[in-house]
This record gives structure tokens, sequence and C-alpha cells, in this order.
């Protein structure tokens, strides 16, 4: 266990609203023995110079020199049991110690590429581009440093062990397992990460309505709230991060469709003075979004329409819309007539 | 006043020729005022001329100072004040007196003031007095008062002043019965010479029913006084006259008698060679008003509120100095300041409440002093309005006058002598020093609370001809104080009680280097830190006083977590507002932030980012950050919540810098 002192003497309030003393001389020398009730230090603050006893008997451990200014509370010195763990103890000193202030990331930078700090001796500031000339100097020669999660990887290490190894080997076999079982019961080949969950379980997950499903490979934004019965297809993008998204029931996003609330043209076109634009989408009821679709934000869809593949889409529509192109373009009107759906050309 | 026995013809001339020029010009001038040829205001002292005339034949015009009233023509006149340059005064032609900025209410020659707000005038001729009695020159001070001002707390306040320091000043009091359209003794109670007398100072009331007798009465007062004691001298009198032009309410039968009473009607109906007189001065008049009628008008350009000493200020002139000995506070710096000018001027004052030793001031920045300076250290009452007030009639004596409030909120007590009277010494009275400094304790921190703890320098900015100066921790106080006395307008002085117990801060910040900016008009220039590297920063961050640590350790949080380059301007002079550096400084980061405590919709903040505005040639971002827009609470946990710091001064800049970079 770490030895600790009898005693850590703080600076004290001396005057009301004074908040910070400076240590004008101390009464006693460093590791001098201490009787309760001796003067240890004098401080002085804006206001008053005041001296402080110490409140227990010891080894005094003087913690900063003088002159130095100090916080209320701060504490700085010690009383200890006796001399030899009095000085043994390093003195704390102020953190505000020499050297450069470091950004973190020029730490980053020079951890990662284990810079000396002997570079930047005799600066202030240490920043990332400082870092950069630093790495750009020991030239292009030496190759890029590689690394992962904070590690630094090696690439001359045995990498493909762990190809070799018995999880591999038990992981591989429960993947067979599981495409075989995918191929018999449903007659097809899905990625590796639909195989390990269900796309309904998904859909519930994120509180889309009952009966509704969603690829595992659908990148899904905030909280799009999508209704019953509805089915998200693979390789899809529901923003619903920016500005609310809803899509009714009984409504289908094809392979590929991206459904957006936000775009950052303004943004990227003009440096930066314009913010990020967001507006909120909405897709009404049975609505066929056919697959390879890009929805911008703000667009609103009636219900009972169909967009055909391949179309940019901008606007509002109303309900029964048979929409296409680049961009989108009203073609006609849907029909539905019991069992019997009509696109018509207007 | 009895007929059987008439003065000496010769006293009787002596006196009722300045008084009946005095009734002709006043008459003349409400026929001016009648026929459109006077505009604004006038107030005339038609019924009191032989009580301006009885005290004008006891002053020595070069040695002795009149603070007059809002009613001083008399005056002036009688104290040998040119009559046609008054007339140009108030008609606004080539000669005025003033200019044409004082008008009828506020005349100055030499040593001849008069004002439109009467009280605190009490406490100018009482600092004058005194500044005489330090520089060692003959001659008092008078402070002319109407009963109206008997209402006025600022006079009482000059009366203890000028009671407990024996100084020369006579308090004269023209009784006229009326303050504006309210009879005096509706308000008036109890024994006035009491009430006087219980300030230590003597007191005479006397009729001027028989103005020879009068005016030596008059002389053996003037002399007590010159033998260096105050005095309060009542004159009943009476005002023939409306209040100002057309004002007159009081019953007509009432104005009869007063012209019965009236000693110079009757010298004029019943003595013919002061008939004469009158008839001369009326004709006198009449070729003065042609006279002045006939020069060309005033130009009409504004000019300027603040003196323009000339030579150059750099802002490294004013920078904080490394020290000898280490880590020494910036409240011993200030002492030391203090120190050095009342060395370098002999006749400098410093005044202020609790400011003698041992306690030597609310925050001990004047401890010590006292002892070296014991007759120019000085304690006063509790009395903000006079230590202003006098401080004033010290200044515009030519004595350096270093006036301490003991806490900022307490200005609201002193607003009048500093607005109405030392703001305008330059502009309206002509006068190119007023060499005075108010030192305001601002500021919260310290859990002081609603009343103790105050940022009101707002209350002083947009008031032309005052200058509010705001000290921080990178200012070096002894150059500071230099400047503003050299500067010569009369200063409010910023110091936030967090800059006391700070260290002079003689380094740049972090990664930044002084930008030295100068000026040449006696105004301060701002401290300008930019990167030291030579390239623009992200952050335009302008702050005052105490704030800057917390700026400074936003900067550096903002450094070494986001990068962020500033550009760092620590104003110097927060009125009038010099915005040219912060503007050239957004032209290059396009993003502006300004941090101070008071609350920020109308601080120093929305000023400077208006001014920047107004130049801009691109948009900018900008945010002002101040105090909660609520009185500051007491426990520190409210406090803290409610003053500006670091934490929230590193968000909003964040998100400044965020938004208009375009980071998501």
């Amino acid at each position: 266990m770490a030895p600790s002192p009898l005693a850590r003497i703080v600076v004290p309030r001396a005057v009301a609203g004074d908040d910070r003393a400076r240590l004008v001389e101390w009464c006693l020398a460093d590791c001098a023995a201490v009787v309760p009730g001796t003067p240890i230090a004098v401080l002085s603050s804006s206001k008053a110079t005041f001296e402080v006893e110490a409140e227990q008997g010891g080894f005094l451990r003087q913690l900063c020199p003088v002159d130095r200014i100090l916080e209320v509370g701060d504490p700085f010195a010690e009383i200890w049991s006796s001399v030899p763990e009095a000085a043994t103890i390093a003195p704390k000193t102020s953190p505000a110690a020499d050297g450069p202030v470091i950004t973190e990331k020029a730490r980053r930078l020079i951890d990662a590429h284990h810079v000396s700090l002997d570079h930047f001796r005799g600066r202030t500031v240490v920043r990332a581009e400082d870092v950069e000339a630093i790495l750009h100097q020991a030239g292009g020669a030496a190759a890029p440093v590689r690394r992962y999660a904070g590690e630094t990887l090696d690439p001359a290490a045995d990498w493909d062990a762990a190809l070799g190894s018995e999880e591999f080997a038990r992981m591989k076999a429960m993947l067979t397992g599981l495409r075989r079982r995918m191929k018999a019961k449903f007659d097809r080949h899905v990625s590796t990460s639909e195989l390990l969950g269900d796309r309904r379980e998904l859909a519930r997950a994120h509180g889309f309505g009952e009966g509704s499903s969603v690829y595992d490979e659908c990148l899904i934004l905030g909280s799009p709230q999508v209704g019953k019965h509805c089915w998200i297809g693979p390789y899809t993008v529901l923003d619903g991060f920016h500005a609310p998204l809803q899509i009714g029931d009984y409504s289908s996003v094809g392979a590929g469709s991206q459904i957006y609330t936000h775009n950052t043209i303004h943004r990227v076109l003009t440096g930066g003075r314009v913010g990020t634009f967001s507006m909120a989408t909405t897709i009404g009821v049975r609505v066929f979004i056919s697959p390879l679709c890009v929805l911008g934000p703000g667009v609103q869809i009636g219900d009972g329409s169909f967009v055909a593949t391949g179309s940019f889409v901008e606007g509002r529509f109303p309900a029964g819309s048979y929409l296409g192109g680049n961009p989108a373009r009203r073609l006609g009107r849907v029909e539905v007539d019991g069992h019997r759906v009509a696109l018509i050309p207007e | 006043m009895t007929a059987q026995d008439p003065p000496p013809d010769a006293a009787v001339l002596a006196l009722a020729r300045p008084a009946v020029f005095i009734r002709a010009f006043e008459e003349t001038l409400l026929q001016l005022f009648a026929g459109g040829a006077l505009a604004g205001t006038v107030h005339t002292c038609l019924g009191q001329e032989l009580v301006a005339a009885a005290l004008g034949s006891h002053v020595q015009v070069d040695n002795d100072a009149l603070f007059a009233t809002h009613r001083g023509h008399g005056h002036y006149l009688a104290t040998s004040g040119p009559a046609d340059a008054l007339l140009a005064e108030m008609m606004g032609r080539q000669g005025a007196l003033c200019g044409g900025r004082g008008g009828t209410q506020h005349l100055r020659r030499g040593r001849f003031f008069s004002s439109g707000v009467q009280g605190a005038t009490a406490s100018l001729a009482t600092g004058f007095a005194w500044a005489l009695r330090q520089k060692g020159e003959p001659g008092i001070a008078i402070a002319i008062l109407g009963d109206g001002t008997l209402g006025a707390g600022a006079l009482y306040e000059a009366l203890v002043f000028a009671g407990c320091r024996d100084l020369p000043v006579l308090f004269f009091l023209e009784h006229n019965g009326w303050a504006m359209s309210t009879e005096a003794k509706r308000v008036e109670r109890g024994d006035l010479a009491k009430r006087i007398e219980g300030f230590g100072i003597s007191f005479a009331r006397s009729s001027d029913q028989d103005p020879v007798a009068l005016c030596d009465h008059l002389g053996r007062v003037v002399e007590r006084v010159r033998a260096g004691h105050p005095f309060f001298q009542v004159v009943d009198t009476r005002r023939l006259g409306a209040h100002s032009k057309g004002d007159d309410t009081r019953p007509a039968s009432t104005i009869e008698t007063l012209w019965r009473e009236d000693p110079l009607s009757r010298w004029i109906a019943e003595r013919p060679s002061v008939g004469a007189l009158y008839a001369d001065a009326r004709v006198a008049v009449e070729g003065l008003v042609r006279d002045v009628q006939a020069r060309a008008p005033l130009d009409p350009t504004p000019g300027n509120a603040w003196p323009r000493p000339p030579g150059e200020l750099t802002s490294a002139a004013l920078l904080a100095r490394p020290s000898g000995v280490a880590n020494q506070f910036m409240v011993d710096r200030i002492r030391t300041a203090l120190g050095e000018l009342l060395d370098r001027d002999r006749n400098a004052i410093l005044l202020g409440e609790d400011i003698v030793d041992p306690y030597g001031g609310a925050f001990r920045v004047t401890r010590g002093l006292s002892a070296r300076f014991p007759d120019r250290v000085v304690a006063t009452s509790i009395s903000e309005s006079a230590i202003v007030g006098v401080a004033t009639g010290l200044a515009i004596a030519g004595v350096p006058a270093l006036a301490e409030l003991m806490f900022a909120d307490f200005a609201t007590l002193a607003a009048d002598p500093l607005v109405n009277h030392a703001a305008k010494m330059h502009y309206v009275y002509g006068l190119s020093r007023c060499p005075m400094i108010v030192r305001l304790p601002s500021g919260g921190g310290r859990g002081y609370g609603p009343t103790h703890s105050q940022s009101l320098e707002t209350l002083f900015l947009g008031v032309p001809g005052l200058r509010v100066v705001s000290l921080s921790a990178r200012h070096e106080p002894a150059a500071l104080l230099a400047a503003v006395l050299a500067a010569g307008a009369p200063t409010v002085l910023i110091e936030h009680k967090r800059v006391y117990a700070d260290t002079p801060r003689a380094e740049p910040p972090l990664d930044l280097e002084l930008h030295d900016v100068s000026t040449s008009t006696g105004d301060l220039p701002p401290l300008v830190y930019l990167p030291a590297d030579g390239r623009a920063g992200d952050v335009t961050l302008v702050t005052h006083g105490g704030m800057v640590d917390v700026a400074e350790m936003a900067m550096k949080d903002l450094l070494v977590s986001d990068e962020l380059r500033f550009e760092f301007i620590v104003l110097t002079q927060l009125w009038p507002l010099l915005s040219d550096e912060v503007a050239a400084s957004v032209a290059r980061t396009g993003r502006l932030c300004v941090l101070e405590e008071t609350p920020a919709p109308y601080g120093v903040g929305s000023a400077v980012i208006a001014a920047v505005a107004e130049s801009a040639r691109r948009p900018f971002a900008a945010r002002a950050i101040g105090a909660e827009p609520v009185p500051i609470p007491s426990v520190r946990s409210l406090e803290e919540r409610v003053l500006p710091n670091a934490a929230r001064l590193v968000q909003t800049i964040r998100q400044l810098a965020r938004n208009s970079a375009g980071e998501s």
C-alpha cells in the first residue's frame, strides 16, 4: 500500500470572496519537525496576509515553491510521521509543467507514430500539422503505419494463423449449416449477416408496424415511422434522422432504393456557408417503390402510387400517381379496381 | 428698508449700474423670445438683479470660481461677463460664449460655470475650493443655489464634505419663494438655520430690501470664507418673471405684490439717477441686439465630445509588464500605480469611502497609501454623489482626482455628477482637460449578491464626453491610469474584482502574439493578439476586464480539443467604441464571439457586433455571451449558473465554428 501523510494542509479561505493566495514564505524548512499550532507558511491573498498553522505534529513536506499562486483548497504541504517518509515522496509540483501544449489530434498522431517530443522542444503549442510535418520529413520511404482499433498492426506478422484456428473451423461449419437451411427452406442465398438474423424481428426492433420486414443491409438513420405489412428490401436507405420519415401501411421499398430527409448540396457547394437542408418525407399507404429509386427530402407521395424503377423523385404527388424518370414526372395514374390494377398514361 | 435714512448715492449707483443693465438685458431677452428670435428656453432673473450685483461686487473674477444655476445671466453679467458673448450664445451667432452648445443654462467664462441641473453643483464648488487650497492659490468657490435645491440630497452630501474639510465655499442661496410652480412653503419644513448649522456650517439669512446693507453684509461673509471656512448665506428675494418663458401660473395678485416689493423697481421709480441709468441700459442693450443679430450664424459642425490631446498611444505601451516580484497580484499593481500618480503630481487627490489605513479600501487597493500621502488620500462620508461631484470640481480646477466608489453598484448614486456635469466639461464648457478617474470595482464571482456584483458599465456607454475604460490583467495599471489622465476626459474605470486577485499577464496567450495598434485621438487602443504563425484565425474573440481569464481558459481548451486558432482582442476602451481592429479581424475569420459579464442583449457585445456588421463586406457569424438576464444571485451555485463561464464559452465557440465551417 502506498504510504500516505498524516495530514494534508490546504489553502484556507482567509477573506470572503478571495479565491486565490500567494505562498509568501515557508516558516519551517522542508522535513522540519512540526508541533501542533506552529505556523507553517505565510500566504497572501489580494486582501490579506495570513499564517497557516499545523493542526497535527510530525514532519513537514513542502509541496510547492515560494511565490506560487494557489487556489483555495489546494494542498500545499503535508505532515508525515517521519523524516525519511517525508523526504522520499516526490514533491507534487503543479501540473503546469514546462513543455508544449499538445492538441488532442497531435497527441493521437504522436502516439500512433511514436514521434519523439524532442522534435517540439522550444515550442509552446504542438498541433496535428506540426506532427505531420515531422512525419513528412521522416520521408515517404517508410511504409504508412496500419492501425486498427487503436493497435498498430505489423503487416509482416503471421495473420493467416487465424484461418487455421479451431474457432474459425467451427464458425465456418455453422455458417455452412445456416446456408444449407436457407436453401432448403427458402430456396435462396442471402448475405452472411442475413443468415444470422430475421427480417421481421429487425423491423419490430425498430418499431415498424406489425407484419413489416426489413433486410439487415438496410441503412436505417434515426427512427423512420414504417407502417404495417411493409417490405423494405436489401441495400436500401431509410433516413429518418434529419426530419421525420413516414411510410404508410402495405408500402414497399424495392432493393437499392434510398429515401432521404436531408441533403448537403448547398452546404458543400457554398463551402459550409449554408447548413444542411432537411425536410420531412412522407410515403402514403400502398405505395410501390420499385428497385433503384432515390427519393429526396421533402417528397410526398400520395396513397396507392407507383414509382417506376430508376426514378429520381422530388416534390409532391397526389394519391394514385404513376411516377417515373429522372427527374421523376407524373406519367399517368394508377387505377385499382378490386383485384385489377392498371397504369394509365396521361 | 426705511425711507428716512437713504443710503449715499455712490453706494446705490455702484449696485444699480450692473442691476439695471441686467434688468434691461433680461427684459430684452423676453421680447426676443416672444418675437421668435430666441429658441429653446430662457430663465430670467428679473427681481433678483440687485442680489447678483451685491454678490458680484465681492467676487475676484480671476481667483474665485462661481457655480451658478439655470437662472445665471445676472451672476454672469455682474462678474464682468461680456453681454454680447452671452447674447450670441443664445442666438447662435459668432462670438458665442460656449459656441452655442450651452445656451441660456450652461455658461462658462474663466472660472464662471452655470448648469441646468441643480444639487451636484454644490459638490463641484466644494471640489474646486479644495483644489484651490491644495494648490495654495487664493480664491474661494461660490455655489449659487435656488430654494428648489433645498430638496436635493446632493446638496447635503456637499455640505457634509465642505463642513468636515472646512473648505472655503460660499453656499449662496437665492430664496425667491417659488420652485418653478411650487410655492416654497409647501415643500419646506423646520428651521433652515438649524438644518444648515447641523452640518457645522455658519449660516445667515438676509433680505434684499436694503441692497446696500445686503452688499455690506455679503462683503463680511465673503471675507469669512476667504479666511478658509464654509458659509451658507440665504438671501430672500423674488422672481418677477416666469420660471422660464411663459410658464407663470402664479396668481396676478401675487405677482403685483412682488413687483411692489422689488427694490430695483423702487430705485428706478424713486431715484432719477437710477432711472437715467436704466434708460441708458435699455439703449445699450438695443445696440447690443443689433450688433449680435448682424453677426454670422454659428458653424453647425457638431465637433468632438472628447478632448483630442496631441500624441500617439500604442497598445504595447499599455501591456502588463513582467514583474521583478514573482506572481504579484494585480491589486498590488493598481496600488503601485496610484502611488506613482500621487508621487508624480503633488496635487493629485485620491478620495473614496474607507480608503485610508488600516482598512485600506474594501478591496485593499489603497492600503498603505494614506500613510504615504496623509493629506491627499482622503476617506469620505458615504456620499457617492459628493465623491464624484467633488472629484469633478477638483479636476476642472486642474487637480487630478482619483475617486473610488466602493462597489460599481453604487455608481447609480453618482450618475448625475458624471453624466450631467463631468461629461459636459469639454464639449459644453470648453475645458481641454478634466483629469478625473472614477474607479468602479465591478462584477460578480464572489457571492456578494444582487447589489454588490453588477457590471454596470453599460449605464455609462453612450454618454458623450465620458470615457469608459476597462482594466484587465493584461494591462499595466500605471500605464493605463497615466494614459487616461493624459487623454483629459473624465473617465469611468471598470475594475472587475476578478482582476484584483489575478496576476499580471505579461506573456501573450498561447500561440498568439501582440499586434501593436496605435491611436492619436486620446482614445485607448485595444490589445490585439493574432496567431504567432501569421495565419488567419478561425474565430475572433473579443472581451474585456475580468472576462479575460475566462476567455483564455476557453481558448486553451479549444486549442487542445479542436485546434482552433483565435484572434483575441481585449478592449481597453469600451466607450467611445473602437471597432476597427475587430472588423479587420472578422474580415479574416468570418466568426465573431464577444464575451462580457453584463447581460448580452444590451452590452458591449451587441454594440461591437453591430459596428462590425456595418462595415463588413461579407457575412459573418456572431455570438454575444453575457450573464443571464437576472439580478446576480448570492449563493455560489446559482451565481455560477448566471455568470458566463469557460465551459459555456467553449460550447458556444464550438457551435459557432461548426455552424459556419459546415461540419455536421
